[in-house]
């Protein structure tokens, strides 16, 4: 017999409801409280539960009366000291900065704060373990937290609403800009949320729980003293709605916004993922995404903008959209490549069943191994995009008819070929390479000698190397007499005044790209074993689903 | 090295597993069919101490096991594990057959894991907080609001469905837990020391609670406590860690054999005889009779070791009655469950 079965103590079932549901005819108020009971069936079981807690929160009846108070005043005493003026000039637009900055308040200090507290307290009461076994998804809880602050802003909204609504019939009230910055508003906050979800999965021990806390509170606030003064500038600024290119950087604002808010959310829904799951996957493809959005957005800009001129890309833009590739790669390439190569049964289970699909996700699979594979593509792919653009640049436009012609030109190391630009592509995608292959090589190792090393500690110790390597070759500058300034073939090693001396064109800058070349070349040969265990490992995996 | 599969440690297979102890899962011949709680030579450690050691045990549906161990001893890693709030080092753990590390998905639907303290959501009353366990298990509509309505009625909870958790007693929220452990009606419940700090009505309470799920819904009820006489009131089974490692599993009664033989002894039963007069003339006649070993007099009763069969043991009862003792009570010596917790471990601690 289940629970189904229950009966009360005395052997009668129970007929008791939480919800009134006898024949007897409804109020409008009641049927209009059961469809929304209704419907919150099909809505987030922790945006629900946000909600009803928020409304009944002290919090959040203060921040909504200050807010209304804030708004009130400002509505009295605007008028007290504007008199008749009121009705000229743009009071309307004056008001309308003062509702905005006493909004801004509420939701970009209030609600991300909320939504950062409010995952950080699943923690700390205890309550996150019961709300992980149930059959809610990581990303269904982190969705639902998000939501939820979402509906405190719109309710926040509503409380200023009236206020706007009375701005809006005084003189110099643009409405489209308005809607435009009260919609901006809203994205930041949900933006600031977002972040402040995942900041919040970082911190498990209390210590750092409170040191985060601290951080958090701080920045938010220091950042709407910045914003307080943005709105007056705003105020006074003129938006072009009718201009194609104001909505062309809207739309790349729009776009790289919503990437990151797409990597929050995985990294986020990674934290709080089951460990035998797979974490890795969704962060490794968002990443790569961003990548190629980034490229095709920065290609699509710049030959929108050239319009009837014909495309052209500015070479330097080669050299520093490569050098913000090369940082986004960095950042991703330690995380994967330093990843432990056992890959659960889970994972396992979960591989694409047609082989070719398989073979295309292997570089998104979690492993060290197929990490440092996914690094390795995008690094090409990344160099190749540099080498394909140079033709379109003015320096090199005469290769516009003839790519394969420069391509020869490159691969036999013309010097004519190799821009300043793409030696520093080049070179820090060689140091990518050199750096966290060593890094990679170095954990596979460490776990092998040691069970106690995770891969904090790869990255960590990832770090360090680079950092040492970096600042080794200044030693024997520092302590001897004889330095004349200048870069020294020892300067090698670090990325940064290497980078700054192919930029100038230093005379050596063959001689260090073969160098560099050449060590990237010995770190893939160091990793091409665990590459092709990562790969072997998929491909031979048996993927059959677990009897229901 | 044993060829234990590594599960989820990157490089599980460099780990030196220690051998698996093989011991008998409880044995009651009614216990027939699948096992509803498998741990299979599950290890958890976390750097070099060893939580959870190459543990194995079944339990049943219907089952009430009781889980015994000192602080510290791994029980809480284990039934974390269990619930899958954890990850093995090697080895897994089944709920009715799914796998905590493959499957954790269909076992959460199997478990209903009541931890030794969960936190209440403050802003929130108790029906509100059934609901929201009851929506994020999927249940919507009519199914929703008669889940919460069996959980009220079967902790007794109705009257205070509008009040706010906060203010709940200890033994209340204690109720309300196990709401929450129930409302998607799962076959096994792991309950974490769920008695800790209830009043003795309280835990009486739960205990009759804690009866009615196992034996009139056929749960298993997996159970952890400090409080070992009310254990052995309540479970039919038990196993007992200590530093990881199981050292008894099995009934009740296995365990207490167990403990019997820990100390030596031969299978023997203890008795004890009070008698109004000549204490001492009772010690002397009980040493001469067949099958007694063992006698000691202390005040006015005497105890002694007895291994014959209840022919016997009447034959005893009787000759004392005959020989004029004027017998006052007479009953065997049961060994209860802390004797047995005593006798099987050792005091260790990692």
């Amino acid at each position: 017999m289940g629970f189904a079965g229950l009966k009360t103590k005395d052997g009668s079932p129970s007929h008791f409801r939480i919800s009134n549901e006898d024949k007897t005819p409804m109020s409008t108020g009641q049927s209009v409280a059961n469809w929304f009971e209704r419907s919150s069936d099909w809505l987030n079981a922790i945006l629900v539960k946000e909600t009803r807690q928020a409304l009944k929160s002290r919090q959040f009846v203060i921040t909504f009366m200050l807010l209304l108070i804030a708004s009130w005043l400002i509505a009295v005493f605007g008028m007290l000291v504007g008199g008749d003026a009121v009705e000229f000039g743009s009071t309307g637009g004056v008001f309308f900065g003062f509702y905005l900055a006493v909004l801004t308040t509420a939701i970009f200090v209030v609600v991300p704060f909320g939504a950062f507290r409010s995952l950080l307290n699943e923690r700390d009461q205890f309550t996150y373990d019961m709300l992980s076994i149930t059959t809610l998804s990581p990303r269904q809880i982190v969705m639902g937290k998000l939501l939820s602050a979402l509906v405190q802003l719109l309710i926040y909204y509503s409380a200023v609403a009236p206020f706007i609504a009375f701005a809006s019939l005084l003189p110099g009230f643009d409405l489209s800009k308005a809607a435009f910055l009260l919609v901006g508003a809203m994205s930041i906050s949900l933006s600031y949320s977002m972040f402040t979800l995942m900041l919040s999965t970082f911190a498990k021990q209390r210590h750092w729980q409170t040191l985060l806390t601290v951080i958090v509170i701080l920045v938010l606030v220091l950042q709407q003293f910045s914003w307080y003064g943005s709105i007056t500038g705003l105020m006074f600024m003129p938006f072009s709605f009718e201009e194609p290119e104001f909505w062309w950087v809207v739309g790349c604002y729009v776009i790289s916004t919503a990437s990151y808010q797409m990597l929050f959310l995985q990294i986020t829904t990674a934290q709080l993922t089951f460990e035998s799951d797979n974490r890795s996957s969704g962060i490794r493809l968002t990443a790569a995404a961003q990548f190629w959005l980034f490229w095709i957005v920065t290609i699509a800009t710049i030959a929108y903008f050239s319009g009837s001129t014909g495309f052209s890309f500015p070479v330097e833009a080669i050299g520093g959209l490569g050098i913000v590739s090369i940082i986004h790669w960095s950042v991703f390439g330690l995380f994967a490549a330093t990843e432990p190569d056992y890959l659960s049964r889970r994972v396992r289970r979960n591989l694409p069943r047609n082989s070719f699909l398989r073979l295309l996700y292997i570089p998104f699979l979690p492993g060290g191994g197929r990490g440092f594979l996914y690094l390795t593509l995008h690094l090409f792919a990344l160099w190749w995009i540099a080498v394909g653009l140079m033709p379109f640049t003015d320096t090199h436009a005469s290769f516009q008819s003839e790519p394969v012609r420069y391509l020869i030109n490159v691969m036999t190391f013309d010097s004519a070929a190799w821009t300043n630009e793409l030696r520093v592509v080049t070179a820090l995608c060689c140091y990518v390479m050199i750096y966290l292959g060593i890094g990679a090589a170095t954990g596979r190792w460490a776990r092998v000698v040691s069970t106690s090393i995770f891969p904090t500690h790869v990255r960590v110790l990832t770090f360090l190397l680079m950092l040492a390597a970096w600042l080794a070759p200044y030693i024997p500058d520092l302590i001897g007499t004889n330095y004349r300034g200048g870069y020294r073939l020892l300067y090698v090693s670090n990325p940064f005044s290497t980078s700054d001396h192919l930029w100038s064109g230093g005379s050596d800058s063959q001689a260090i790209t073969l160098i560099l070349l050449f060590g990237a070349f010995v770190s893939l040969l160091v990793n091409t074993p665990a590459m092709i265990r990562g790969v072997r490992d998929i491909l031979t995996s048996r993927c059959k689903p677990l009897t229901e | 090295m044993t060829d234990i599969p590594p599960t989820n440690h990157a490089d599980a297979d460099e780990v030196v597993f220690d051998e698996p102890v093989e011991l008998g899962a409880p044995s009651s011949p009614e216990r027939t069919g699948e096992p509803t709680i498998e741990l299979r030579n599950l290890h958890r450690y976390f750097g070099r101490l060893k939580a959870v050691n190459a543990v194995s045990f079944k339990a049943y549906a219907g089952q009430v096991m009781g889980f015994i161990g000192p602080n510290g001893s791994g029980k809480t890693t284990a039934m974390r594990i269990l619930s899958t709030l954890d990850t093995p080092t090697a080895g897994d753990a089944f709920v009715c057959g799914y796998s905590v590390v493959d499957d954790p998905d269909k076992v959460r639907r199997l478990i209903g894991f009541m931890p030794d303290s969960f936190g209440k959501y403050a802003n929130m009353d108790v029906v509100e907080y059934l609901d929201f366990f009851a929506r994020a298990y999927g249940y919507k509509g009519a199914a929703r609001r008669d889940a919460i309505e069996r959980v009220l009625v079967f902790t007794e909870l109705r009257k205070l469905a509008d009040k706010s958790i906060d203010t709940l007693s200890k033994g209340m929220s204690q109720r309300l837990g196990l709401g929450r452990t129930l409302i998607h009606d799962p076959q096994v419940l792991v309950l974490d020391e769920p008695a800790a700090g209830l009043d003795p009505r309280a835990r009486v309470e739960l205990r009759e609670l804690i009866h009615l799920l196992a034996t009139e819904m056929n749960k298993t009820v997996f159970i952890s406590s400090h409080i070992l006489t009310e254990l052995g009131e309540i479970c039919d089974s038990a196993a007992i860690i200590e530093a990881g490692r199981i050292l008894a599993s099995g009934t009740i009664n296995e365990i207490r054999d167990m403990q019997r033989e820990s100390r030596g002894g031969s299978g023997a039963e203890t008795f004890i005889a009070r008698v109004a007069n000549r204490v001492d003339d009772l010690e002397r006649w009980l040493l001469e009779q067949p099958y007694v070993g063992l006698v000691s007099a202390s005040g006015d009763a005497c105890s002694f070791e007895f291994e014959g069969e209840q022919v016997q043991q009447h034959k005893i009862l009787k000759g004392i009655i005959e020989n004029g003792f004027e017998l006052l009570e007479f009953h065997g010596k049961t060994e209860s469950l802390e004797d047995a917790f005593m006798a099987i471990t050792k005091g260790i601690t990692q």
